[in-house]
């Protein structure tokens, strides 16, 4: 019986662990005035890579990244990005030495990447899903 | 996350943030963002005789059967500010170790940008000759997994120009195209003796779908170096193979310099392989060169290396090369030649690379 609650605790352990951590649904977002309802992974992927500064309808797009060891981060760039956080770093050290571009702005977390988005229109981010309210607009689930 | 991987790009990145949000909006202050590469390698020749083994063929560094620290270890520092909603500039400065001087610090990279439409950038100032599919990035070694991208390809004894460079990167479909046309010239030091590049005209197309990459790179200069009597135009052409393939990766570039008065080449190039398997990455390479423009040489190479990313930002390295030279000495002057030579030699090297 003791060992039964060790296994139910430890398998409760790595569900809740699981759940709030790897398998969090991540949603990508823009401001609620931005004209884009969705975009291309291909797209998205641009943005986030420096190599398209605009949305499909011609705008500004300034892509916000959470800062690395979020599982949001990993996640988006996991299955946007395809790269992970070493591919990354080299990736962008070819850019930023060969002066082709800056990575995009980081911030903490999810709720500093919504306000940033809630306030300004050229924002694109990505944020857990438990953080969805009005100020933003989801164009893309990552499940 | 531990306080020891508390890193300066944290640090760097916490203090951009402060300053870039500080104000609301996109405000073009002039915010400085620094960033960084270094590179200590150290390494040596097997065996007992006195032979080098270049592995820089810019600074001239190479090892012996010493161990050294300075043939290829770098340090680099650049600072990158937009100036206003168009213009942007960009100043690099690299430190490298060579057999003569401890550490030498060049311009590799200093340049403003002016952004002509959201696909054309022109760069004015001083930047890398795009002559190698790795040119643009060759210090930087944490972006490749060699500890030095092949020396019988990289066999130019310039990296840099100061001119004018028109960069384009358009989508075409799913396919990426890169475009670069430049202009420029450069001070050199050939089989030690200084001379001159002068009106450099290249372009350079690179075409990426997916996870290939095609180059192709053509290049037109004059060439005056005085202490050999040499004065003429060379014409540089070469081609590149670049494939990512999940763990697979395929390398190899392919060059040719042309001596246009007396229509004799070089030929260099190579073929590697990789594949990672976590954080590992083992490669093999062969490369090559054939030199008969301005002294008659043939080099044969295999190198074989891994890269460990130990986390991200740094990574270990530790490669092995074999090198056979069959050089055939030549007087300039007369034009008699000796009998070809061959020599064999061995060097191993092991290096930590860093970005920030």
């Amino acid at each position: 019986m003791i060992r039964f609650n060790i296994t139910a605790t430890l398998v409760a352990c790595i569900i809740s662990f699981l759940s709030s951590h790897s398998f969090a649904d991540v949603v990508v977002i823009v401001n609620p005035s931005n004209s884009v309802s969705e975009l291309n992974d291909k797209w998205l992927g641009a943005i986030f890579l420096g190599k398209k500064t605009k949305f499909p309808d011609g705008s500004s797009a300034v892509p916000i990244e959470q800062q690395p060891g979020t599982s949001a981060r990993d996640k988006f760039n996991e299955k946007i990005l395809e790269k992970n956080e070493g591919q990354l770093r080299a990736y962008w050290s070819q850019r930023i030495f060969t002066g082709k571009g800056q990575p995009p702005k980081t911030v903490n977390g999810s709720a500093d990447v919504k306000k940033l988005v809630s306030e300004n229109p050229v924002f694109i981010g990505y944020i857990d899903a438990s953080e969805i309210d009005d100020t933003v607009k989801v164009i893309r689930k990552l499940e | 996350m531990p306080r020891t991987k508390f890193t300066i790009a944290q640090v760097t990145s916490r203090l951009m943030l402060a300053s870039c949000f500080m104000t609301p909006g996109l405000s073009y202050a002039a915010d400085i963002i620094w960033s960084g590469f270094a590179s200590v390698a150290a390494g040596q020749t097997l065996g007992s005789d006195d032979a080098e083994y270049v592995v820089d063929n810019v600074t001239g560094g190479a090892y012996d059967n010493t161990l050294r620290f300075l043939p290829e270890s770098t340090m680099a520092i650049q600072a990158f500010a937009q100036v206003n909603e168009s213009v942007s500039a960009t100043v690099q400065a690299v430190a490298k170790g060579s057999n003569e001087k401890s550490f030498d610090t060049s311009f590799e990279w200093a340049y403003a940008t002016l952004v002509v439409t959201d696909n054309t950038k022109i760069n004015f100032g001083r930047f890398r000759a795009p002559l190698f599919y790795y040119s643009d990035f060759l210090d930087t070694s944490y972006a490749y997994y060699w500890l030095r991208a092949p020396t019988d390809m990289y066999v130019a004894p310039y990296s840099t120009t100061t001119g004018v460079s028109l960069n384009d990167f358009r989508y075409l479909g799913d396919f990426e195209l890169s475009t670069q046309i430049w202009t420029g010239e450069e001070q050199i030091e050939f089989l030690g003796s200084p001379g001159e590049l002068t009106d450099m005209i290249g372009i350079n197309f690179m075409l990426a779908y997916d996870w290939i990459k095609l180059r192709a790179v053509y290049n037109t200069m004059d060439s005056a170096i005085e202490g050999l009597g040499v004065d003429t135009k060379l014409i540089y052409s070469a081609y590149a193979v670049i494939a990512d393939y999940e763990n697979f990766k395929f390398r190899s570039e392919y060059g040719n310099l042309e001596d246009d008065d007396t229509g004799l080449e070089d030929k260099f190039g190579y073929a590697s392989v990789g594949y990672t398997i976590g954080n590992f990455t083992p490669h093999y390479t062969y490369s090559e060169q054939d030199r008969a423009a301005f002294f008659l040489a043939e080099v044969e190479t295999h190198t074989i290396g891994i890269r460990w990313d130990y986390l991200p930002g740094t990574a270990f390295k530790l490669e092995y090369s074999e090198s056979t030279t069959e050089a055939t000495p030549c007087d300039p002057m007369s034009g008699m030649c000796l009998p070809p030579q061959e020599t064999k030699i061995e060097v191993v090297a092991a290096a930590i690379d860093l970005v920030f």
